[in-house]
Order: C-alpha cells, then sequence, then structure tokens
C-alpha cells in the first residue's frame, strides 16, 4: 500500500463502509502521478461529502428501529429526571436549598402526572402515557406566563425555568415516537437501569436538597449572574449528570449512539450552567444562558423530524 | 409535484447517466466534458451527490465489477430520474429562452 493510498483511507473511514473501496478507486484514478497525500482542496471536500452523506443516511433512517429505541432511552430519562418535581414537592420548603437554579416550580399539575406517564409507559400504553405527557408540559406555559408578568421570556428565573419545560417537551415529544420506558427498561438492562436510578436520585438530592443544611448557616443559592468562581458545589451536579449519561449511552450500539446525541443536548442547559460556575464573575452570563437552549431546541426538532419521517411511512405503506 | 430546481453537479451528473451506465470516475470525466471544462466533480461532491440520488430513486445501482482489484460500482438513471430531468432540462430551456428574447428586445447582447 502506498503512502497516498494509505492516507486516503484514513479519510475514508469518514464514510459508510460500503463506498469506501469504490470512493477509493475514484481518488485514487484522479491522482496525479507521485502525490502522498490528498490536496487541502480534495481533503475538504471528502469530509463535506462524508458529513453530507452520514446526514441523508441519518435523516433517512430517523423513522428506523434504531432512532425508536434512542427516543425511548430518552423517555426513560427525562421522565425519571421530571420525579424531581414530585420530590420537590413533598418535601418541607422550609430551609429550601438548592444546588441547581432554579428548583422545579412548586405546582402539582406540572409534576404529579409523570408518575402517572412512567406507569402508563410501563404498561405499554403508548398514546394514553404520550398524551398525559403533553398534557402535563403544557400546564407549565401558564405558570411560565403568569408568573413572568406578562414578559415570560424576560423575567431571569423564569427564563431558567425553561430547562424544566424543555424536559418535559422533551420526555412528551420522545414518549410520542417511541415505545417509551416498556422498551427502554428491557433494552439498558438491570444494571444500568440501577445506575440511571442513583443518578436521577443523585440528581433529585441536589435539586431538592434533601437532608442538607445551607452552609454557613443560611441559604445560598448559586445564581447565574453572581458566579463563585471555581466552586467546589459544582461537582455535586455534575456527577450525578454524568453517572446518568454513563448509565444509558452505550456507544458500541448504534442506538445507544444516537441516544446519547440526543440526551447531552438536552441537558445542554444543565451541563452548560455548570460551567458558567467555572467562568469569571464578569462573564457574559446572557449570552451563554441563551445558547445553551440551542440543545433542548434542536433535540425537539429532531423529534417532530422523525414524527413527520413516521407519518411519511405510514402514508407510503397504505398507499 | 412541484420540485425544487437541481443543483448543477447534480443535473450534470444526470445528464451523464442519461447516455448510459457509468462509474464514478466515468461521471467524473463526462461531467468535465459536458460542462465544457467547467465543472470538475471532486470524488466527496460525486458520492454525496450519488448518494442522495439512489436514495430519492432518481439512479440506482445497475452492475459491480472488480477492475485491478478494486471496486467498481456502475450507475444508471432511472425512470423518475429521468422525467425528473427532463423536466428540468425544459425549464431552464424556457428560463434561456425568455431571457434571450428579452436581451433582443433591449438590444443586448443575444
Amino acid at each position: 500500500m502506498n503512502p497516498l493510498e494509505h492516507r486516503l483511507r484514513r479519510w475514508l473511514r469518514l464514510y459508510p463502509i460500503d463506498q469506501r473501496e469504490e470512493i477509493l478507486g475514484v481518488l485514487l484514478a484522479t491522482a496525479g502521478p507521485g502525490r502522498e497525500r490528498p490536496s487541502p482542496r480534495d481533503a475538504a471536500d471528502l469530509v463535506g461529502g462524508a458529513v453530507r452523506v452520514r446526514l441523508n443516511r441519518e435523516i433517512r433512517s430517523l423513522s428506523s428501529p434504531i432512532w425508536r429505541d434512542a427516543f425511548a432511552v430518552l423517555s426513560l430519562v427525562t421522565t425519571l429526571l421530571l420525579f424531581t418535581g414530585v420530590i420537590d414537592l413533598l418535601r418541607d420548603y422550609n430551609g429550601h436549598y438548592s444546588l441547581v437554579q432554579p428548583p422545579p416550580a412548586p405546582v402539582w399539575p406540572m409534576w404529579a402526572p409523570w408518575i402517572i406517564v412512567a406507569v402508563l409507559s410501563v404498561r405499554g400504553l403508548r398514546r394514553t402515557a404520550a398524551g398525559l405527557a403533553w398534557a402535563a408540559a403544557l400546564s407549565q406555559l401558564p405558570w411560565l406566563a403568569v408568573s413572568a408578568g406578562g414578559s415570560a421570556f424576560e423575567a431571569p428565573f423564569v427564563y431558567d425555568h425553561l430547562f424544566w419545560f424543555g424536559l418535559a417537551v422533551i420526555a412528551a415529544a420522545a414518549l410520542s415516537v417511541s415505545d417509551g420506558l416498556r422498551r427502554a427498561l428491557p433494552l439498558l438492562g438491570r444494571w444500568r437501569v440501577a445506575a440511571l436510578a442513583i443518578g436521577v436520585g443523585g440528581f433529585a438530592y441536589v435539586v431538592t436538597g434533601i437532608g442538607q443544611r445551607p452552609p454557613r448557616g443560611s441559604v445560598v443559592a448559586l445564581n447565574l449572574t453572581e458566579q463563585a468562581p471555581l466552586d467546589p458545589r459544582w461537582l455535586f451536579t455534575l456527577a450525578p449528570t454524568v453517572l446518568i449519561i454513563a448509565a444509558v449511552v452505550r456507544l458500541r450500539t448504534a442506538y445507544g449512539r444516537r441516544a446519547a446525541a440526543v440526551l447531552v443536548p438536552s441537558l445542554a442547559p444543565l451541563l452548560c450552567s455548570l460551567t458558567l460556575w467555572l467562568a469569571p464573575p464578569d462573564a457574559p452570563a446572557v449570552v451563554i444562558v441563551d445558547f445553551r437552549l440551542i440543545g433542548p431546541v434542536a433535540v425537539v426538532l429532531l423529534i417532530g423530524a422523525t414524527a413527520v419521517s413516521h407519518v411519511r411511512e405510514r402514508r407510503r405503506s397504505t398507499s | 409535484m412541484k420540485h425544487r430546481s437541481l443543483q448543477e453537479p447534480t443535473f450534470l451528473i444526470l445528464t451523464a447517466l442519461a447516455a448510459g451506465p457509468q462509474h464514478g470516475y466515468g461521471i467524473i470525466g463526462d461531467v468535465e466534458r459536458i460542462s465544457d471544462g467547467r465543472v470538475r466533480l471532486r470524488a466527496g461532491t460525486l458520492y454525496a451527490a450519488l448518494d442522495r440520488l439512489t436514495s430519492d430513486g432518481l439512479a440506482a445501482i445497475d452492475r459491480e465489477d472488480v477492475v485491478e482489484g478494486r471496486l467498481r460500482r456502475y450507475y444508471r438513471l432511472t425512470d423518475p430520474g429521468a422525467s425528473r430531468l427532463a423536466a428540468e432540462a425544459e425549464h431552464l430551456r424556457h428560463n434561456a429562452e425568455t431571457a434571450t428574447a428579452r436581451l433582443r428586445l433591449a438590444g443586448g447582447p443575444a
């Protein structure tokens, strides 16, 4: 194998396996004599082509079982994270201390239905579970509007609360296009589900502050605009988040890689606020806060595209 | 159903396949000839376009050969691909005629 072929083979790993040998033949045939490496333009074209091929195939596979399984896993994680709201309601608010700001709003209809959603989904009542999940997710809208006093998306607290709203919408959407918890639980297996439960428990622990005393005897919540640089408390939130991701992400499986691709952006607001804690106090927090919502919005759009793909597939099979 | 206009490389690839099944290297050479040397496709662009065209049903794999130990895959134009190419050619012809006629009226270079 000459040096050019060796280098081209490395570039061609970006392509699906069925195309590699064919493209290699063309690249070697079109390469000038004595060339040992592809030109920068050829390399850029190879990368651009690989991105387009991968995207094209991925979009076409949205209605496949692989993506259904990825969304089932996403629905499990997001539904369990929403239990945090229920746990928060069940505890005493006096001395409430949360490391994640803001904690879930204390409104029963927003959170209580998620327990029923989970039970329905485990029992295989897919549509009923998805319908109730949408009702619970959308029930947050009046609260967001009322508590902001008409300027819902400007008030910082309400804006930050969009993390919880986004999580609820993603859960409802994922339950709508997959077989939900009934599929996700056997897919992950006993040990991973146990690790996920511990991760979610840890997350709920730092959000609701169960059993915690505020440090130095005062209720101090980490505030996005008044960051404490290098505050060690971020580790308490980072650890459960990493455990949740590690429990469900199986990078060696096709559905696992896709589950990672949708789970990480879904949790992006949380991960971004963790990085904010490390930022200097005069960092442009608002810009980063705006940016962090892109992840959940992208995931919702992807699930929307999947729903459209399902409808098209169904029409094609009936016509 | 109304389609978006084809991009020039895609149009030229379909035009190349209209003459008969061709492999990737053959398509690159043919597109260069058809466009009078103006469009020189690179492998990444060609195979991204072929992947999309085959998944859209406008082109299909005709056969595979192994030449000097290397895989050579031949692509052909499908019936929907031929219809789409004909519609696009007609659309371009209409636009070109309109532009030429208007330039004549304005006393331009046509």
